[in-house]
């Protein structure tokens, strides 16, 4: 119930002052160029990679990205960046 | 922007990880803060990807936690480089060698020009300089500076106004200005000038003295023209006499002239040897005929080879022939005569003192003898006929004193 306070409070903070969401929320901030590069910052963990997936824990939930000869270019604690074909994004909610 | 020069210059290696838990792996390298880039899944459990050569040892404990395997594939960078290049001692040992050879070589003197100096001078500076250990093949850093060479020079040539010392390149150059020294005239003692030889009086001209013969005068060999005596009879004082005698001298020249003289002249052409010599032993390059010219003259011209700054017992050789001829010419008897009478005279006035002058030139016979014009030339001739001759003066005095008594006992006697 707290947590649930605390999350509407965040969301109500971040729509009404000009700070960004994903700094007040806590959540991904990911910039795509073309489908050549897709970076990721504010990521928990590598689930899964491989040429063809690369399946990345959030704060809340999954992020899947599919696409062609991955390449994990940089990879730090923080923000990850992946280079290859990418075809497809997609955020898996938690059950 | 990983791709910076300190991947390079610290070293990075390929590695490949093998094991179930790769995913793991990758978290738990993160979370250390160990960089690792271009990952790349090769199948389901094998990955590949490069990391910093000095993070290798961090990595091993994540390894054996998530029991996966490394297996190095590729090492870059400056340490593997200098790694490499070890194993090949003999091209670094070579880049070194060749570096250095040629910071010696740029550091050597290569030439010394001397400007403005005589021979003498010249060796004298070279002297010095060798002192200094400036020679050609010297080190330059290890040579005084310029200004002290400057000075050390102009210190010790008395005979030099001005030293110049300055540097181009590999090449000392030294400016010298010379001092130009009078000539010192001779001190000389009391003397009087006498006839050389037989003349008729011209003119005289004196400097210091007295003069003691008239115009038109005939003298003898060793007769007194200017006396060193001067002043008068009771006190005499005594100089150096100086002057000039002009005196009318004649001469009798015989002189052969061949007609048919013989020349020798060269034609312009030549031919050049060149050979290289061993120890002494010349072996030729070019040039091979045998005799390339009938009459020829020759000049051989050696230059020796040096290393650094030995020389070596090679030496190139050359050798120049030049061919002449002989000609022949046929001389006029007119021609003949002329050309005598030029010979004659120069070579008369070769043996005659400076400034002297043919006054007149008579040819007094001329035959043909032998193939040859003999001519007798009589020459009328001006000339300086002055010739000092040193007295001393107590026997000058003496000898007044007898002349004084002499004259007053004829008075007394008269």
């Amino acid at each position: 119930m707290a947590k649930r306070w605390g999350n509407q409070l965040k969301s109500w903070f971040a729509n009404h002052t000009d700070l960004p969401s994903d700094v007040v929320l806590d959540l991904p901030r990911i910039t795509m160029i073309g489908q050549l590069h897709i970076y990721i910052e504010n990521y928990r963990g590598v689930l899964a990679f491989s040429n063809t997936e690369l399946r990345l824990s959030l704060e809340t939930g999954q992020l899947l990205i599919r696409g062609q000869e991955f390449v994990l270019k940089t990879i730090l604690p923080e923000d990850i960046l992946l280079e290859g074909t990418i075809k497809n994004v997609e955020f898996i909610e938690s059950g | 922007m990983r791709k910076n020069w300190n991947e390079s210059f610290f070293g990075h290696v390929s590695i490949i990880v093998t094991g179930q838990l790769i995913e793991a792996f990758i978290n738990q390298t993160v979370g250390e803060g160990i960089v690792i880039w271009d990952i790349k899944r090769l199948d389901e459990q094998r990955l590949s990807c490069l990391m910093m050569l000095r993070d290798v040892k961090r990595v091993k404990p994540i390894l054996t936690k998530t029991a996966c395997k490394i297996h190095f594939n590729e090492r870059n960078g400056l340490p593997f480089l200098i790694k490499r290049l070890m194993a090949r001692s003999g091209i670094i040992i070579g880049i070194v060698l060749c570096l250095f050879i040629l910071f010696m070589l740029s550091n050597m003197i290569w030439n010394i020009e001397i400007h403005g100096a005589d021979a003498k001078v010249e060796q004298q500076i070279q002297k010095v300089l060798k002192k200094n250990h400036i020679y050609v093949g010297a080190l330059e850093f290890l040579l005084p500076s310029l200004n002290t060479i400057e000075t050390d020079l102009s210190s010790k040539l008395s005979r030099v106004t001005w030293v110049g010392v300055s540097k181009k390149g590999t090449t000392y150059r030294i400016d010298v200005v010379q001092k130009e020294l009078p000539k010192k005239e001779k001190v000389t003692g009391p003397r009087d000038l006498v006839a050389a030889k037989e003349a008729t009086i011209h003119n005289v001209y004196v400097e210091k003295g007295q003069s003691i013969v008239t115009l038109d005068q005939v003298v003898q060999k060793g007769d007194l023209l200017v006396s060193g005596t001067i002043g008068k009879v009771e006190d005499p004082s005594f100089v150096s006499a100086k002057g000039k005698v002009i005196g009318e001298t004649w001469y009798h020249s015989i002189t052969k002239v061949p007609l048919q003289p013989h020349y020798v002249t060269y034609t312009g052409a030549t031919y050049t040897r060149h050979k290289l010599s061993f120890w002494g032993k010349d072996i030729p390059i070019w040039g091979f005929k045998k005799q390339p010219f009938k009459y020829e003259k020759h000049e051989q011209a050696t230059k020796s080879f040096h290393f650094l700054f030995w020389s070596l017992p090679v030496a190139y050789k050359r050798v120049d022939y030049r061919q002449y001829d002989h000609t022949h010419r046929k001389l006029s008897e007119e021609q003949a005569l002329e050309i005598g009478k030029a010979d004659a005279k120069s070579k008369l006035l070769r043996r005659l003192p400076e400034q002297s002058l043919v006054i007149r030139e008579n040819v007094k016979s001329q035959q043909i003898v032998d193939g040859k014009l003999v001519l007798k030339i009589f020459f009328i001739m001006e000339e300086d006929i002055a010739k000092p001759r040193a007295f001393s003066v107590q026997e000058r005095k003496g000898k007044l004193e007898k002349q004084k008594e002499q004259q007053r006992d004829e008075k007394s006697g008269g």
